[in-house]
């Protein structure tokens, strides 16, 4: 333990002391409060936190402070009458995750209410990078090192043989320098969100509503970002948005009849347009012909990549709801929204050798048509992006014959996109190469409408049937599949035959087709120019697809002590694709108990086992080489295909108990959970090999152990009622994290491809998962006055 | 499909124009038949009582706070910290019948010494149904609870004192558990199990809850959204996700849930596999797309590739949810 531990610690005894004191002193006086109306609590906290507790994970998203910090300061007040009334909570005040929630208004009249809400977000403490300037807009890369590193790489009159000894010198060097590698103390972000929400009651049955937020967001977050091909880097991403919210709404509301109009805007505001770094391989910017495949003469020394341009909403919409004869219920709603998004355009390059006349180092010859580094320079300066969607909802539901429940649900999302056609010369692939070829972004749209009918008809002995069905229509431009449907057909029984026994139980299935799917058709197929989509591949969030959903619960009460609990849930997914995601199942069963075997002692415990697994079949292949489609033909058993198959299970567990020790005097509480998860990934080929080409040709190895993890906590207290208004409770928490990612997050800086004898840049900052385990002693007292 | 350049913007469909014609048909014919059925029945007041409310015995009369206390003196003494006993509000129950403007007026029940058909008793042992016990509440929450009746919950005889109780609550909202997530993990379980997983939204640590996302009163929306989309929901934070960009990846722009699992995940970033097979799931074309990233693949071995480290294809296209860089056409910058 820390000296400042252990001093906050002793200052938290001393407090918890004092007020304790405080609260004895008081204990003559009258448990009222001493303010007519005025009531408080507050709850301190003394702890100390011991272990490797340092971890970002044990943190991810609170704050647990060592020392005394107030978990809840609340304060409520009413005057006499019950008129108005005064209701403020803090919780974990002055810390990364403090909450206040305040309230106030004249009830049955009107009611302000403002909410700070606080939440961090830490991904890593520790990180290892060479880099300086983390969190800001600019990363720098010391130059020492970088013009080492050019020194060392190769030049493009290097033979094969050259090179390839030059790269593993980079490499080498590149190795050596991380042991110069500066920490950074913690990646993360913070978000502070303030809303106010005034609601005017008193014109009843009319009433008016305001909402305003102010969200601000700030700090860094790992990302990863290249400057060629192979040659990736760990970075951290700056985070400095504002994002604002103002609302206003009015709602009629009497005798079944409610009407009610909203209109809201809303202001997203990314204070840092753009993020540059050192490129480790350049200091002056350049172009080469052979930028392609030479990743160490990456073309400009500092790249620059665009960040979340700032965007804007307004939505307006209109509701209404009515009660109708025959016990039917009318709903219906319109809303209409403007995205909108206009952000500067950054230059297509920070390489200012892309100069106009420059000759363009692409698959298409030609020059550079203009300086593309000069912002001033940019044929198009910004975009005027407009996206309007509209969403109208229809639902009835009648009840009017005995028995029969009737619901119908219908609905139209429309995702129209009326965003500016921009025409752009050419692009900067990375920084070293201009592709001169002429494109435009693309407007994607689509509609979606559903409609749904459910009958719940009453069986006997209190038991319900309730037959569904529902179909899903989505007409998309610009993809690869157009129009799809989705039926649904489903069955729901819920039944409650005794006073021991409740069950809920529902199978659906959905058959997803496309209109005008041809399978075998690659889409935009034209071999000369090699589509966009290998053929037999369909997206599978369009491909067709079969469905099963399998929920059943049954809850007991065999005596008035005990209620058992029993679920288990199947979900599974079946492509009609030959590559891609081809299938996805998901078991989950689960059981509990609530008991209170005795009036002393409450317990409750809960198991849940689950299971996924999926495949997703693939092909490698490379144009007019091995594999290619176009050459070889496409059938289950191509030596080119591959698939793999990711199983993934968790099972947790769960136990709470409270036992009175003392009667009004002392309770022993606990709490713990267990939970452990892994994920494994078997890969297959038709022939045991894969061989896309030559070099690639070897044994596919299986990912075990990924993304394995086991999370254990547990919390015991005694709860001391010292006197009716104060309680301390002290006691003990531990939490212990392991995580295995399966080395896909390691912090592993450089290297070279043993296989293939390639160079392997990848600059990494060790932003894996780092195990903890955290052992927490506390002591807090509660006192209300 | 791919026709020329200036071929590519689509056109605003007659098809669309009609389906918006229509959908504004059906919503004009839905008011016109309310309104006439007002007019014929005598006004939406007259039909505003479904029967699904509790009917009380015939002859039954109100009796008063005093004879509850009577018998139910925890009970009432529970709902007297509850906002239904402010009486300055004139619409709460204590400015009205007090505990019988929920129950009933219970002079049968009294005459026949706490009997439970003589007046409307709430919860899992009620005789009264799960719909008859949300449509008493629904007497003054319909303002705020437009859309219960046609919601999911009420389909499945869930009522309103399934998650609340006016006279035993543990938590905000009068919620029988202490926290919304342990409210809504009484019949959600898997959702539960998905909270203990590595990756998750700060749920379990408390920081949002299933509301913040969800209305579990009904809304016109799927799974009870919020918000009309999956995507809409999700930029109610990650606001700077929304966009519009010059550049969109169409099934980002769809559904935030083709690759994320918001509930929990075994993988960073709530991701519903693994990077890079995430993106293998649909992108097979020629070269890096479709290679085989195995055991051998990953940092120490072997055929050691960057695609297999860090971030995976998001290392080189970090911008895989939209970019506005005129050289972003990849998802590079």
């Amino acid at each position: 333990m820390r000296t400042t531990d252990r001093f906050g610690l002793v200052l938290a005894g001393l407090l918890l002391c004092g007020m304790t004191g405080t609260a004895w002193a008081d204990d003559k006086k009258s448990e009222d409060s001493l303010i007519p109306g005025l009531q408080t609590e507050v709850q301190i906290t003394g702890q100390g936190v011991m272990g490797p507790n340092d971890k970002a994970k044990f943190e991810e998203y609170r704050e647990i402070p060592q020392g005394a910090s107030a978990d809840l300061i609340w304060l409520g007040f009413e005057n006499k009458d019950q008129s108005y009334f005064l209701d403020v909570r803090v919780e974990d005040a002055s810390q990364d995750d403090m909450r206040i929630d305040m309230k106030f208004g004249s009830y049955g009249k009107w009611k302000l209410e403002f909410g700070m809400n606080r939440i961090p977000h830490r991904f890593e403490r520790d990180a290892k990078t060479l880099f300086s300037g983390a969190g800001t807009d600019f990363m720098h890369f010391p130059d020492i090192m970088q013009s080492t590193l050019q020194a060392a790489g190769p030049t493009l009159t290097d033979s094969s043989s050259v090179a390839t000894t030059k790269l593993r010198t980079v490499a080498r060097l590149l190795s050596g320098f991380q042991t110069e590698a500066a920490t950074i103390d913690e990646i993360g972000l913070q978000r502070d969100r303030y809303e106010l929400n005034l609601e005017w009651q008193e014109f009843d049955p009319v009433t008016f509503g305001i909402y305003l937020k102010h969200e601000e967001r700030y700090g860094g977050r790992p990302i990863g970002y290249g400057t060629g091909f192979g040659l990736a880097l760990g970075l951290v991403e700056p985070i400095d948005y504002g994002t604002s919210e103002a609302v206003a709404r009015i709602v009629y509301a009497e005798d079944g009849v409610r009407v009610a109009a909203e209109y809201g805007f809303e202001y997203f505001e990314n204070r840092n347009d753009s993020f540059r770094f050192d490129n480790p391989h350049r200091l002056t910017p350049h172009t080469t012909t052979g930028a392609y495949s030479a990743t160490t003469n990456s073309g400009s020394n500092i790249h620059r990549v665009d960040l979340w341009p700032s965007n804007m909403r307004h939505h307006a919409g209109i509701s209404f709801g009515v009660d109708l004869p025959y016990e039917t219920r009318v709903n219906a709603g319109f809303t209409y929204a403007w995205r909108l998004q206009e952000d500067q355009f950054l230059p297509y390059t920070s390489n200012t050798a892309m100069n106009t006349g420059a000759p363009a180092v692409s698959v298409v010859n030609g020059v550079v048509p203009f300086n593309a580094w000069d912002r001033a320079n940019l044929p198009v300066q910004n975009g005027d992006f407009d996206i309007r969607t509209s969403d109208f909802t229809f639902g009835v539901s009648n009840r009017a014959i005995e028995g029969v429940d009737i619901r119908a649900k219908y609905r139209l999302y429309n995702y129209d996109n009326q965003s500016e056609e921009i025409q752009l010369p050419g692009f900067a692939i990375f920084d070293q190469v201009w592709e001169n070829e002429e494109h435009s972004n693309e407007l994607f749209q689509w509609l979606t409408q559903s409609a749904s009918l459910d009958v719940g008809i009453k069986l006997p002995m209190n038991s319900r049937i309730t037959p569904g069905y529902r179909l899903d229509y989505m007409d998309r431009d610009l993809r690869e599949t157009d129009v799809t449907y989705e039926h649904t057909a489903s069955l729901a029984f819920d039944t409650k035959p005794c006073n021991f026994i409740g069950a809920k139980a529902s199978y659906a299935h959905s058959w997803r087709q496309n209109g005008r799917y041809e399978y075998s058709e690659p889409f935009g197929g034209d071999p000369n120019t090699r589509p966009p989509q290998l053929p037999y591949l369909r997206k599978y969030d369009e491909a067709d697809r079969q469905q099963d959903k399998v929920n059943v619960q049954f809850t007991l009460y065999p005596m008035e002590e005990v209620t058992p609990t029993f679920g288990y849930t199947w979900k599974f997914d079946n492509y009609a694709s030959e590559f891609g995601l081809k299938h996805d199942s998901r078991h989950a069963v689960n059981v509990g108990v609530e008991a209170s075997p005795y009036s002393t002692l409450t317990c409750s415990a809960y198991s849940n086992w689950e299971w996924s697994e999926n495949e997703a079949k693939q092909r490698q292949w490379n144009p007019g080489g091995a594999g290619d489609p176009y050459v070889d033909p496409i059938d289950e058993f191509s030596f080119s295909n591959w698939i793999v198959i990711d199983t993934e299970r968790i099972n947790t567990i769960g136990v709470m108990a409270v036992q009175n020790l003392m009667k009004d005097k002392l309770d022993f509480e606990f709490s713990g959970t267990h939970s452990s998860a892994g994920t494994h990934l078997t890969f297959d080929s038709p022939l045991g090999t894969t061989s896309a080409n030559d070099a690639n040709l070897r044994d596919l190895v299986d990912i075990s152990d990924s993304d394995d993890s086991e999370w254990n906590t547990a919390k015991f207290t005694f709860k001391w009622t010292v006197r009716k208004n104060l309680a301390i409770s002290f006691g003990y928490m531990v939490e212990d994290f392991d995580h295995e990612q399966g080395e896909t997050r390691d912090y592993t800086p450089v290297g070279v491809n043993i296989f293939t004898g390639n160079y392997l840049n990848f600059l990494g900052m060790d932003v894996a998962n780092q195990d903890y385990t955290a052992h927490t002693a506390f002591v807090s007292m509660n006192w209300k006055f | 499909m791919m026709g020329s350049l200036g071929d590519r913007r689509p056109p605003t469909t007659g098809t669309r124009r009609w389906i918006l014609v229509l959908a504004w048909g059906v919503l004009a014919i839905g008011l016109t038949g309310w309104v006439a059925s007002c007019t014929s029945s005598g006004g939406a007041k007259e039909a505003a009582e479904p029967s699904a409310v509790w009917q009380a015995p015939a002859g039954a009369n109100y009796v008063g706070r005093a004879a509850c206390v009577e018998c139910h003196e925890e009970d009432v003494k529970n709902f007297d910290h509850t906002l239904h006993a402010k009486k300055a509000n004139p619409r709460s129950p204590a400015a009205t019948h007090e505990c019988e403007s929920c129950h009933g007026p219970g002079s049968k029940h009294v005459d026949d010494g706490g009997s439970q058909g003589t007046i409307l008793k709430f919860g899992d042992k009620s005789k009264a149904s799960a719909a008859t016990q949300a449509a008493q509440c629904l007497t003054c929450h319909t303002k705020t609870h437009p859309d219960w009746k046609q919601g999911k919950h009420a389909a499945r005889d869930v009522s309103c004192v399934s998650c609340h109780s006016v006279h035993a609550a543990e938590g905000p909202k009068q919620l029988k558990k202490p926290t919304e997530a342990e409210t809504c993990a009484t019949c959600h379980k898997q959702v539960n199990s998905d909270l203990a997983k590595q990756s998750h939204h700060p749920i379990r640590e408390g920081k949002i809850g299933c509301s913040d996302c969800h209305n579990p009163h009904g809304t016109p929306y799927d799974k009870n959204l919020r918000t009309p989309t999956n995507n809409e929901t999700c930029y109610k934070c990650h606001t700077e996700k929304r966009g519009p960009f010059l550049w969109e990846h169409p099934v980002v722009m769809e559904n935030c849930l083709n690759c994320h699992n918001p509930h929990g995940s075994l993988h960073d970033k709530l991701l519903i596999v693994q990077e890079p097979f995430v993106c293998q799931r649909c992108h097979s074309i020629s070269r890096h797309p479709g290679t085989v990233y195995d055991a051998t693949t990953l940092a120490h071995g072997v055929n050691a590739s960057t695609r297999s480290m860090g971030n995976a294809c998001l290392n080189c296209h970090p911008q895989f949810h939209g970019s506005n860089h005129p050289s972003g056409n990849f998802f590079e910058r």
